[in-house]
């Protein structure tokens, strides 16, 4: 199961997926913290020169689109590229049990979205630092928090993307499902059940994170855990019955 | 004990029957041509012995052991290239093998071993989309012997190959079967690619094996008859039934069925006889003509 993991990461280090995924996210911080530097003094005035201004206008970007994307392209192209490149075969005809592939290629998705979300996270927080902005360490891991607590979250498409990519052999229906229900999202914000509607799960995580919506923590938090544990069953249970000749 | 045994092995998609009660014995350390025209089902056949695809029945059996129960065993034990070979575009060839000997447990100086094997050692670092047809499926080949499988299964290994790519293939095909001892199963609907390479033959058709022989029990290479023809027919013709030899004649020839032996005796007789050969040949028993007797009889028993 080790060696499958550390494969999944040799496969894709020379391909653009990651990179192209990392300077996406980056993209929004990086321009914000352009704006931010550009207009410190009328933003100083109107008092928005502070983490929670910052957070809340990154977190229009992530929760509400790149969040769903950045992480269904991961989770898409692992399994697709196996597709792609005519892999799968080979993958198949090595001595692990199928279900072991796919755990690796779920976890080794999950943990690149992860590591991606926290390199964000940091370069937020330096940044952040280098603004002027509060460097009190409660303050910054409080306000940080709502940064990157909700981007974890979407870890929780990676089996719903993997699933829709091995029962259609195609990236194209998990993309459009994603682009589809990021809108979709947008009707949903402040609505205190959004967490029961998967796209909208990190948007509320970081709506309760921001005081925004009443719901508790405990249901989005549950209602991903649901998802992600059932898609998981339903991709196992897919690729353990596909026949890859047809 | 066969290295590869398939009883009554049968898949269907649907209403179409792809393998039909196919029962196939491989022995040991020979090259088994698969031998079928397209869709006949060689393609499942493999794929089901690699366990790609499941069978709606029968058993399939590796060294004496059932592939489903055993098939970490079976899969350990077996090199295979199914279809196109598929690798990693972005990654080089060393790479490409690397992943499959880090999966495999395999130590990483094999990985240079089998370039060497397949002739690759100076393109190794080059990465694999930049390989052309034939490169590729010497790298399948260099991954399907990393693990340095017992059994070697090739799916219509010289699709896509120009002809010096493909006498170089056969030529290192069987320096594997005999420097290796590796049996080697292959497919391919080519007859003549199948009949220089291969030790035994199966023939499938329409989902059954209809005829599985070995080639050297098969009399193929020996004289079928001899095509003769001549400026006198009807004297010829006497000769030759005063010779008591099997013969028709069609047109201006004549279809002479005997040994090679006896050659040199009919021309003898018929010079003697004051008779004008204009051109006496050999012709041998084909493979094609095996494989066609068998499916025409396959369709006749069908009708």
């Amino acid at each position: 199961m080790y060696k499958l993991l550390k494969n999944e990461f040799v496969k894709f280090s020379n391909s653009y997926i990651y990179y192209l995924s990392f300077f996406a996210m980056l993209l929004p911080l990086v321009l914000s913290i352009i704006i931010w530097y550009l207009r410190r003094d009328s933003f100083t005035t109107s008092n928005m020169y502070h983490w929670d201004r910052l957070i809340n206008s990154l977190q229009l970007f992530y929760s509400l689109f790149l969040g769903a994307i950045i992480p269904s392209f991961i989770a898409v192209f692992a399994v697709f590229y196996e597709f792609q490149e005519k892999t799968l075969h080979n993958l198949l005809t090595m001595p692990y049990s199928r279900t072991q592939i796919l755990l690796a290629k779920i976890i080794s998705s999950c943990s690149i979205i992860i590591l991606i979300n926290i390199a964000v996270w940091i370069i937020a927080v330096i940044f952040g630092l280098l603004l002027g902005f509060d460097n009190s360490v409660n303050v910054i891991f409080a306000k940080t928090m709502k940064l990157l607590l909700p981007n974890l979250a979407t870890v929780l498409f990676v089996p719903i993307m993997i699933f829709l990519t091995l029962s259609f052999r195609s990236f194209l229906h998990g993309m459009v499902l994603t682009v589809v229900c990021s809108v979709m999202n947008f009707a949903l914000l402040y609505k205190d059940s959004a967490f029961l509607f998967p796209w909208s799960i990190p948007s509320n995580i970081y709506f309760i994170l921001d005081g925004r919506v009443t719901t508790d923590f405990i249901y989005p938090v549950t209602s991903a855990l649901i998802v992600f544990a059932l898609f998981l069953f339903l991709s196992i249970i897919t690729f353990r019955k596909m026949d890859v000749s047809r | 004990m066969y290295a590869v045994e398939t009883q009554n092995l049968t898949k269907k998609y649907k209403k179409n029957v792809a393998v039909n009660d196919l029962n196939m014995q491989v022995p040991e350390g020979i090259i088994y041509g698969l031998l079928g025209k397209n869709g006949a089902g060689k393609t499942t056949t493999i794929r089901m012995i690699m366990g790609l695809t499941k069978p709606d029945l029968g058993i399939i059996s590796v060294f004496g052991k059932n592939t489903e129960k055993e098939r970490m065993w079976a899969l350990k034990n077996i090199g295979a290239i199914v279809e196109t070979p598929g690798f990693y575009g972005n990654l080089t060839a060393q790479k490409n093998l690397a992943i499959t000997a880090d999966l495999r447990d395999i130590d990483m100086s094999r990985v240079d071993q089998v370039l060497e094997i397949v002739g690759l050692t100076a393109e190794a670092s080059k990465k694999v989309k930049n390989y052309s047809t034939g490169m590729k499926q010497r790298l399948g080949i260099a991954n399907a012997l990393i693990h340095s499988p017992k059994v070697l299964i090739l799916d219509e290994p010289t699709n896509g190959l120009d002809p010096e790519g493909i006498n170089q293939l056969r030529d290192f095909i069987q320096s594997l079967a005999k420097k290796l001892k590796i049996t080697v199963i292959l497919s391919s609907h080519i007859l003549s690619e199948v009949e220089q390479i291969a030790d035994y033959i199966g023939i499938i058709h329409k989902g059954t094996l209809i005829e599985q022989f070995k080639i050297s029990d098969s009399g193929f290479n020996k004289q079928d008859y001899v095509l003769l023809e001549v400026d006198q027919n009807s004297q010829a013709k006497e000769i030759l039934t005063k010779m008591e030899l099997d013969y028709q004649q069609v047109d201006n020839l004549f279809k002479i069925f005997c040994a090679k032996d006896q050659n040199g005796q009919i021309s003898r007789e018929l010079v003697h006889n004051g008779i004008t050969i204009y051109n006496m040949s050999s012709i041998k028993k084909s493979l094609e003509d095996k494989f066609l007797y068998a499916v025409g009889k396959a369709k006749e028993s069908v009708l």
